[in-house]
């Protein structure tokens, strides 16, 4: 049936059309807080707040960037982050793909009640575990440290969770295949499961890494120093009432700079990731 | 060049990234210990490079203060500055800053003290952390050290807040009154006078029109108008004072806010956007007020005097002068306090870093870098501060207010009660709610509160 005159692959194509503009503009939604971000991290603090607000800066100050890597300790504050995410991303993957293998294959007495705690543990906000966990890591005299950064963090619920849901959907032929041919259920586990599951571990470990990036509410309570500040408490200590604006945002861009990079580079483990566990971020 | 399947890519993948997670962990464990600064680090043997001051200093060691300030740039650099002439003369004593996030400092403060490891200073703005730690017999009495320090000169308001019997608990190392800050060459566009400031309300809404051209976003008069304690406690109590009206009752059981006296102030700030067209509708706070009166394109605004230094640096003239007054002239008093924390390691290097504020010229150094006046009464009579003073005339109106300043109320569920007050102006700004609606509404949550 034409509609409007337009034959069928005309109809195709305005409705591509469409999708595009729909789908573009919702892209700029998204993306415009980056793009202002940016821009005001190439103005001079003088065109920061202007009454005509422009995107592009009149005269862009690249120096902005060396400014807050010198006014401030962002190059030290993104090293932290780096060691503090790399070890709790490692540290999470490893955990969860033990426990979630262990949840979604293996078959002990107490399995679904064990699970079932951990899924009531990933319901317990950060705010009531906050005072204990402090207790626990200044006892241990690790305040103000990246074990005190990083220990208490190395298990994530949502990791178990998001690998037993992976395992679970794992045909077994393949785990019974190894069995049969004498595996042991490590070396299953290792050469048969793994290297098939690299995308939930590629989904899990970019979860896991922008997580531990964007933590704040923990590194807030645990580091004293700022030599030990993670980036994101570091850029909040930046905001003030007198704040120059131009040298946060260059601060912020700086640290959105890792995420990307790994981003890009896993970025088909991740799509396919998603879809394969049925989560989504 | 040799292709892989992805299974081999994969798993060479995971190895690597394996290796690499193993290696960032082997590096972190063998990096050099981040310099121990109090808290939990010192219960350890090993990493405790601090030891009480005295023991350290007989024993040649450096003890080093960790103290918590939430102000960052150039206030930070000058505090760095502030302690540096400290160690300089005072051999044996570091004192280490640390920049928390100002919205932070109370739950950062909160755990740390909850788990037995603050730090040794900290610099507290505004009264209600202070009250609470107090109350809580979480910080030092500072009698202990000096006896008299309750009755030295401090302004009397603070000084109410500090004592607890003959205890005083924490040194009062600034002050600031809330002011107007206006626009100079805005004043003579619209033909006013950029010497003769608005003296009561009635004059604020008069220069404010004369100033506005909405068309242009050119505004007459800026308020706080954005849900947060800021705009309640620290800037529509002015408008609630100066109109005859109290926060609450004499015995503080119940709100009193919501009187005729709360409503006129409420319904100047209506007026203000609504009738008179002088202040735009949308959410304002101290940062959006201070940005947008740095464009040039708003006439008034108030803050308090830590915007003195910007001011000075703006691409146009800008005044200062005392809040314009209605029925009566009360004015919110801010403030910064120090208290050395119960638990502190090191309580006795920190009273000398408190002791050695306290000297006049030490003091003048201290407010001077931050933009706040002196929260003795006789520092405005030395001479660092007259010489201050004179390069800073923009300082004078605000110290002029100073005998005008009271404290908000700093009590039980004071931050949850000026955030219903904050959201009830905002209800009634944005006219969701007619003014008297809005407080009664507020009022009625802060009485429960208060019952609690």
């Amino acid at each position: 049936m034409a509609v409007l005159g337009l034959s069928r692959r005309q109809r195709h194509l305005a409705w591509q059309a469409l999708l595009y503009v729909v789908l573009s503009a919702a892209s700029l939604v998204v993306l415009l807080p980056y793009i202002w971000m940016v821009s005001t991290s190439l103005k001079p603090s003088a065109e920061v707040f202007t009454s005509v607000p422009h995107f592009i800066p009149q005269s862009p100050r690249w120096q902005n960037y060396l400014d807050v890597l010198r006014t401030y300790q962002v190059g030290q504050w993104l090293i932290n982050s780096f060691i503090v995410s790399s070890i709790e991303a490692a540290g999470v993957v490893s955990t969860s793909i033990l426990a979630g293998y262990a949840f979604g294959r293996l078959r002990f007495w107490g399995r679904d009640a064990i699970f079932f705690m951990y899924l009531g543990a990933m319901m317990v906000p950060i705010q009531v575990t906050l005072i204990p966990s402090f207790l626990i890591v200044g006892w241990l005299g690790w305040i103000d440290t990246y074990e005190g950064l990083v220990v208490p963090r190395i298990v994530a619920f949502f990791g178990v969770f998001l690998m037993r849901q992976f395992f679970l959907n794992f045909p077994s032929e393949l785990e019974d295949a190894a069995f049969i041919d004498g595996s042991s259920r490590w070396r299953a586990l290792w050469q048969i499961v793994l290297p098939l599951s690299m995308p939930a571990v590629a989904a899990l470990s970019i979860f896991s890494f922008t997580a531990a990036w964007n933590d704040f509410l923990w590194p807030l309570v645990v580091v004293n120093s700022e030599e030990m500040k993670t980036v994101q408490l570091g850029l909040s200590s930046m905001k003030g009432e007198l704040s120059d604006w131009s040298l946060i945002m260059a601060g912020a861009t700086l640290s959105a700079l890792p995420l990307l990079l790994l981003y890009l580079v896993l970025q088909q483990y991740f799509v396919r990731g998603v879809v394969m566990s049925g989560l989504k971020g | 060049m040799s292709e892989r399947s992805p299974k081999q890519v994969d798993r060479r993948m995971f190895l690597m990234t394996g290796s690499g997670a193993l290696a960032t962990l082997f590096a972190a464990g063998c990096r050099p210990q981040a310099p121990a600064t109090g808290g939990a680090a010192d219960k350890v043997p090993a990493k405790g490079a601090e030891q009480n001051a005295p023991a350290a200093q007989s024993a040649g060691k450096t003890a080093v203060l960790q103290l918590w300030f939430d102000i960052p740039g150039s206030q930070q650099e000058h505090i760095k500055k502030v302690n540096e002439k400290f160690s300089a003369e005072n051999s044996g004593i570091e004192v280490r800053t640390t920049v928390v996030p100002i919205a932070e400092m109370p739950t950062k403060l909160a755990t740390a003290v909850a788990g037995g490891n603050p730090p040794d200073l900290a610099y507290l703005g505004g009264p209600s952390l202070a009250s609470n730690l107090i109350q809580a017999g979480k910080v030092e009495s500072l009698s202990k050290y000096q006896k008299d320090i309750a009755t030295l000169d401090w302004l009397d308001p603070i000084k109410r807040l500090l004592t607890r019997g003959d205890d005083f608990y924490a040194l009062p190392v600034n002050s600031g009154v809330l002011g107007l800050y206006y626009n100079a060459d805005l004043y003579k566009k619209a033909d006013l006078h950029p010497d003769k400031p608005p003296a009561t309300w009635d004059d604020l809404v008069k220069n404010a029109r004369a100033i506005a051209k909405a068309d242009q976003q050119v505004w007459g008069h800026y308020i706080g108008t954005k849900p947060i304690t800021w705009s309640a406690d620290q800037v529509w109590i002015a408008y609630l004072w100066q109109a005859g009206g109290e926060w609450l009752t004499s015995d503080e059981k119940s709100a009193a806010f919501n009187s005729e006296a709360g409503v006129e102030a409420l319904k100047f700030y209506v007026d203000l956007v609504h009738e008179h067209k002088v202040t735009p509708l949308k959410a304002i706070d101290n940062i959006v007020s201070g940005n947008d009166f740095e464009t040039g394109k708003v006439g008034h605004m108030q803050l308090y005097p830590i915007w003195v230094l910007r001011a000075e640096a703006m691409s146009f003239p800008v005044r200062t002068a005392p809040m314009p007054q209605h029925k009566a002239s009360a004015v919110p008093l801010g403030m910064g306090t120090m208290p050395i924390f119960s638990d502190s390691k090191n309580k006795e290097a920190s009273w000398t870093y408190l002791s050695w504020l306290m000297k006049p010229e030490n003091a003048v150094f201290w407010v001077s870098g931050l933009g706040n006046l002196p929260a003795r009464v006789s520092i405005r009579d030395t001479a660092a501060w007259k010489e201050h003073a004179a390069k800073h005339p923009l300082m004078q109106p605000f110290l002029d207010a100073q005998p005008r300043a009271r404290i908000a109320y700093f009590g039980k569920g004071a931050q949850e009660i000026s955030t219903q007050v904050g959201q009830a102006i905002e209800s009634a700004v944005f006219q969701r709610k007619s003014p008297k609606q809005a407080l009664d509404d507020a009022a009625r949550a802060a009485d429960e509160i208060l019952a609690r």
